[in-house]
């Protein structure tokens, strides 16, 4: 048998050494752009869930604003119509001069409490107004609002230094925190309301704590219409954030939101 | 002793993908990846002659009373030339499009011209298979990295492209080793040459059949 000679071996084990080498690259480039192509559908996958929840959130959000809406002119603007109205055909069968006096007196008032109500209404539905104040003011604003129906206290603080959040996370925050003050409002029978905002270096904290009769959180997220619940969270995850819902019949309910402070959210 | 398959290998590779072609009967690939089949062809055709030659002439495939080398001078610039045109056409970047086609031609002219006057008719002409070689594994290099910076959507498995590059790339890679060799150990060309192009013949096989599944690639979009 006729053996190699050393120059053909060297260039045998050269050419075994290329085609290992060239095989390699061919095999990293299939694998670099596969994994390229994996990412990319990872993205656009991730993309395609964000916007179909921020689309849901927006949704979910113009239902409340309008349920808001109804609420305020039923309760409040309606109420204080037909209190105007009853004044009003008072005035007619008034006895006397002076009791008319004092009925138009009372109807002014009554007139000017609607108007500032309806500002009111439309300041805290308005997002440009939202976003031209900032969110300590916001929340301001909305307590003020809430303590007019005089149902419980409200503790409003704010600890740390304040930071400007950009205006999209704003509203979302405002947003988040008005519907769990009107669960509150309508549900929870507290007769205490604690709210404060905590801003750290990295994140701002919102604490909304009652003493009411609190709910099953766990049952509320199951139910059909619990949805607002899940979608309160699903906010909560659109700012980068989180959101934590804890709650029992002796301790009332005690929630806390957690979003990223701008510098540091990248 | 080398089976003759393998030592044949150089002829009825191209034949096989080839035949493969005509089986497939599908006249669009002609028109997408005619100058791939000349160049298919050409390898066929050329190889054939070259490996027949001697034993016509002789019972030793290698023996210094023969001489085929003048038709490895004809062979190369014809095979050359078809994968150039094949890149051009190929190619999508316009600057290395033209700055390989370009290349392609002005090293296409000189190996004719060193045919006459620095490798000669009657030697083997490995530095001009060397810088062919060095050639198609820049432009097949400049694919691959083009797959790995430019953001390509597609799937290259199923691009016909990319597998013609690979097969291309695989063989030439070590056919730049073997004709490098030569010039290294030119003094034992013929003693080392059957060995080494067997070895040679292994990987063509290997390329070549990277090269058939671009082929059936293209066939199976160019049906739908």
């Amino acid at each position: 048998m006729r053996t190699l000679s050393d120059e053909a071996l060297t260039v045998i084990v050269a050419i075994i050494t290329f085609f290992t080498l060239s095989s390699v690259i061919v095999l990293f480039v299939i694998a670099f752009q596969r994994r390229q192509i994996r990412f990319k559908q990872t993205t656009a996958q991730l993309q395609l869930d964000f916007e179909t929840t921020l689309i849901q959130s927006q949704l979910e959000m113009q239902e409340q604003t309008r349920l808001h809406i109804a609420e305020e002119l039923h309760d409040n603007i309606g109420a204080l119509s037909s209190l105007i109205k009853i004044n009003l055909n008072l005035l007619s069968v008034a006895p006397d001069e002076e009791r008319r006096t004092q009925v138009l007196k009372e109807s002014k008032e009554l007139v000017k409490t609607l108007i500032t109500d309806v500002k009111q209404l439309s300041i805290s539905l308005h997002t440009n107004r939202l976003t031209s104040i900032s969110i300590t003011e916001a929340f301001e604003f909305e307590i003020q609002r809430i303590q007019k129906l005089q149902l419980f206290t409200i503790n409003f603080q704010v600890e740390g230094e304040e930071v400007a959040l950009p205006n999209d996370k704003q509203i979302i925050l405002y947003r988040i925190c008005q519907e769990l003050l009107h669960n509150i409002v309508k549900h929870a029978q507290p007769t205490l309301v604690t709210v404060r905002l905590l801003f750290t270096k990295n994140q701002l904290q919102v604490f909304i704590d009652d003493d009411g009769v609190g709910f099953d959180v766990e049952a509320a997220k199951q139910k059909v219409n619990g949805s607002g619940l899940i979608n309160l969270y699903n906010r909560a995850k659109l700012m980068g954030g989180s959101l934590y819902l804890k709650s029992d019949s002796v301790n009332g309910t005690h929630c806390t939101i957690q979003i990223p402070l701008p510098p540091f959210e990248e | 002793m080398t089976p003759r398959i393998i030592a044949f290998a150089d002829s009825w590779v191209p034949f096989v993908v080839l035949i493969i072609v005509v089986i497939l009967n599908n006249k669009k690939l002609y028109k997408e990846l005619g100058f791939l089949f000349l160049y298919l062809l050409a390898q066929f055709v050329f190889n054939t002659w070259a490996n027949y030659l001697p034993y016509y002439y002789s019972d030793h495939r290698y023996s210094n009373t023969t001489n085929n080398y003048y038709i490895y001078h004809i062979g190369l610039p014809v095979a050359f030339l078809a994968l150039v045109y094949f890149f051009k056409v190929k190619q999508k970047d316009l600057f290395f499009s033209k700055a390989f086609f370009l290349a392609g031609l002005f090293l296409f002219f000189y190996f004719i011209f060193s045919s006459f006057f620095v490798q000669t008719i009657a030697t083997f002409n490995y530095i001009s298979y060397t810088i062919a070689s060095a050639y198609i594994l820049a432009v097949c290099i400049n694919y691959l990295q083009r797959i790995v910076h430019v953001d390509i959507e597609f799937d290259i498995l199923k691009s016909p492209v990319f597998w013609f590059v690979a097969g291309l790339f695989i063989y030439y890679s070590t056919s730049l080793v073997v004709f490098f060799s030569f010039s290294i150990f030119i003094k034992k060309l013929n003693e080392m040459g059957g060995t080494v192009w067997s070895v040679q013949n292994i990987m063509m096989m290997v390329g070549f059949a990277l090269i058939t599944k671009g082929i059936l690639c293209a066939h199976s979009q160019t049906k739908r």
